[in-house]
């Protein structure tokens, strides 16, 4: 159903001036026609109610439709002053008094239009705030006017001034407040959730509610043989519990039908006129509280669900996140196995070449010829050794995980290095704590991780002035710990790297393994274990720790 | 590729072509290469070796690999550009990344290769840089015969010299040293025959020459 805001907004461009007038008329007949019915304990002989729900449709009215139905309003006012309450005498007053009153109506609806969100179908603790105390300025303004017409038209005595100005506020108040967010509600079909689930929830919500009011209202009015006053805060329990439940929607529904509820039963019960006026402030109380509880449930909801939107939002932006890295991870890894594989590769290229020109030369250069094919050979068997190794290194499945001495992974890793170690004269330490428990790993993966630390300690010494020197500890850490460190005496890692050093693709150093820190540090997590930058010792110190295999 | 076995046969044979790669068998493999080409190949492990050298060979030409341990390729191309000015350099990459290209062309390098590398633009791009190189010498000796014939020049005749390729007649040089012009015209046959030129168009050559490569006489 399109929301009767929006049909108007089309009428009023169309220029179906047949249809406003149309919806104009209507509001007129079913004003007057409420007022008739809830006509009921005049304070005799002058035409206060208790309750007044007909003031609600002229402020709904209003506040959906703007001020081109004020005029629709004030005649309403007018036909209910004269039909209904068949206005006393003939004097000015009666034209006054309800004219007064339906401009009130006028203007109270156009002040909330103008501050309150009530038009959007929106009901948080502020709109609903700014809307009473428009509602209550309103009632008390048209209550005047009407009072002070009557008074000084001398149809209403002066000692009875008071008490009908407050039957009739009150009475307006209780209908203003009640039914108009209802009303705006069902114009705007938002009464029930747009959800199945949600919307079958409501519904037996609503029917458990219904059940409990009418139970409620029977053991305050029909069963106790107490004062019926005393018992009526039991009213309390199922509207806030429905209001908690339902929110803003909920407690607009509830709050007229409880409205309702207690004036037929006082209606029914007949002779209890004389304390109308302490329902009434009950009313009003339940009302309120009603709607402040729907209000806070609704933005309580409204909270809830902007967190989960919140929430949701952070793990895609996460995901994307993770999914770049994984991306920048496999862009880095594909650039070193590249530079891997060049070179042999090229190395085979540029001897093929030689060879080429060699084998023109005939016999005298054929020693040559078979020095540089041996070569191509080696070469070819290094880019197939590359592949292999990265073939083991990326294999699938479980790690080729066995029981091995930090020792012997240590010394492979410098077998790996002793050659760089010494052209560029750096000078090598190890220190392993005697007894040392054994590790469980891959060799393979270990010794890759041991190999980049090596790698980038070779490079930072000398990038540095001699001397050099790398040394390698290994000893527990904790209780079922084993932790490798290696020191270099290089001139350190600069503050601004060091923050993002294990981010993929954080390396743009010529050389080394090509690993990448990134990949040593998934490695060595892989394995229960660590890796890190001591940032406390004065010399670059990468310290990579191991679950130790006590057995 | 055609079949061209044979040793090139062109001017650049016997000069020298560094090649700066820590990878052995690449620089093996290059040395070899460029050695059967009839060039004069010497291997370099690391730029701080190569930059070890006083001297170089020249005509001749680097080829520095842009990964190096310790000073980079593009590190050691600035580096050249102050101990070695006009040294033409070849840099070599394994990844052809197009951010280190520009820095190093920018930074004046004759050609830019990617590994694995090709034979004949290794070829090409060598040729070109000992060619430029070449130039550079030739030029550069010329400067300094030129020069060293110019050093033979007393002060008197250095200023006439100036002042005949200035454009000015004998009469006003004679009027602003207070001289005769006869004194002119032998400043000038000793000119002529000290800078052995045989017609005083040749002084504007030689005078222009000069300038063209270095700041201007006196």
């Amino acid at each position: 159903m399109t929301p009767l805001t929006d049909r108007l907004d089309a009428w009023r461009n169309e220029g179906a001036r047949g249809r406003l007038f149309l919806l104009g008329a209507g509001f007129v007949a079913l004003y007057v026609a409420v007022d008739a019915v809830t006509y009921i304990f005049p304070s005799e002989p002058f035409a206060a109610t208790p309750w007044n729900p007909q003031p609600a449709l002229a402020l709904a009215l209003i506040v959906l439709g703007g001020a081109a139905f004020a005029p629709a309003v004030l005649a309403a006012a007018v036909l209910a002053e004269t039909f209904v309450r068949e206005g006393p005498g003939g004097g000015f007053g009666f034209i006054v008094a309800s004219s007064g009153m339906g401009l009130a109506y006028v203007l109270t609806g156009l002040a909330v239009r103008s501050k309150t969100r009530i038009a959007g179908g929106e009901l948080t603790l502020r709109d609903l705030t700014w809307f009473v105390a428009f509602v209550a300025v309103g009632a008390a303004l048209s209550s005047i006017v009407y009072v002070g017409a009557y008074l000084l038209d001398g149809t209403l005595p002066q000692e009875r001034a008071t008490r009908v100005f407050l039957r009739l506020a009150v009475g307006d108040v209780l209908g203003l407040v009640g039914v108009t967010p209802l009303l705006v509600y069902l114009t705007r079909a938002t009464l029930l959730p747009a959800a199945d689930a949600r919307r079958r929830a409501a519904l037996r919500d609503f029917a458990v509610f219904v059940l409990a009011l009418v139970l409620t209202l029977l053991l305050v009015f029909a069963i106790t043989p107490f004062d019926e006053f005393r018992m009526s805060y039991l009213l309390f329990l199922p509207m806030i519990a429905f209001a908690l439940r339902q929110g803003a929607a909920g407690a607009a529904l509830a709050v007229p039908l409880a409205q309702l509820g207690v004036i037929i039963s006082l209606y029914v019960l007949g002779e209890r006129a004389a304390t109308a006026f302490e329902f009434q402030m009950l009313l009003l109380a339940l009302s309120l509280t009603t709607l402040y509880f729907g209000a806070l449930a609704e933005e309580r909801a409204h909270a809830a669900d902007a967190l989960a939107q919140r929430e949701q939002q952070l793990r895609e932006q996460q995901a994307r996140l993770n999914q770049a890295q994984r991306m920048a991870a496999a862009a880095e890894l594909a650039a070193s196995l590249a530079h891997e594989l060049n070179q042999p590769l090229s190395a085979i290229g540029t001897y093929a070449g030689a060879c080429r020109m060699l084998a023109a030369g005939g016999e005298a250069s054929r020693r040559e010829l078979q020095e540089a094919l041996t070569q191509v050979v080696r070469e070819s068997a290094r880019a197939g050794e590359f592949v292999r190794r990265m073939r083991d290194f990326f294999r699938t499945g479980a790690a080729d995980v066995e029981r091995t001495a930090p020792s012997d992974l240590i010394e492979a890793a410098h077998d790996q290095v002793r050659d760089r170690l010494g052209r560029h004269g750096v000078q090598w330490t190890s220190r392993i704590e005697p007894g040392l428990p054994a590790v469980a790993v891959d060799r393979v993966q270990i010794g890759a991780v041991l190999g980049n630390l090596l790698a980038n300690a070779i490079e930072a010494v000398v990038a540095a002035p001699p001397p050099r020197a790398i040394e390698v500890r290994a000893r527990r850490s904790g209780d079922d710990m084993v932790r490798i460190e290696v020191e270099d005496s290089g001139s350190g890692v600069a503050l601004e790297v060091r923050d993002r050093l294990f981010q993929p693709m954080a390396t743009s150093k010529p050389g080394g393994m090509g690993l990448g820190l990134a990949m040593a540090r998934t490695i060595a997590q892989r394995h229960g274990g660590s890796l890190w930058l001591d940032a406390t010792c004065s010399r670059t110190t990468f310290c990579l720790e191991l679950p130790a295999d006590d057995r | 590729m055609t079949a061209d076995a044979a040793p090139t046969g062109d001017s650049f044979e016997g000069s020298t072509v560094y090649v700066v790669e820590d990878d052995k068998a690449v620089r093996d493999s290059l040395l070899l290469l460029l050695r059967l080409r009839g060039y004069a190949p010497s291997g370099y492990e690391s730029a701080e070796d190569f930059l070890q050298l006083d001297a170089l060979l020249r005509p001749a030409c680097a080829l520095v690999d842009v990964r190096l341990p310790g000073i980079d390729g593009l590190a050691l191309q600035r580096r050249l550009k102050e101990r070695h000015p006009g040294l033409p350099v070849i840099v070599i990459t394994g990844h052809g990344d197009v951010a280190t290209a520009r820095s190093a062309l920018r930074d004046g390098a004759v050609d830019f290769l990617e590994k694995p590398i090709d034979e004949h633009e290794l070829l090409d791009a060598v040729t070109v840089a000992l060619a430029s190189d070449q130039r550079r010498v030739a030029q550069a000796r010329d400067r300094e015969e030129i020069s060293a014939r110019l050093a033979r020049l007393t002060a008197r005749e250095l200023e006439v010299f100036e002042r005949i390729t200035n454009g000015q007649h004998n009469r006003e040089i004679a009027e602003e040293f207070g001289i005769s012009p006869r004194t002119v015209e032998v400043h000038r046959s000793r000119i002529m025959e000290k800078l052995q030129a045989r017609r005083v168009a040749d002084l504007f050559r030689l005078r222009f020459e000069l300038e063209q490569t270095s700041p201007p006489v006196a």
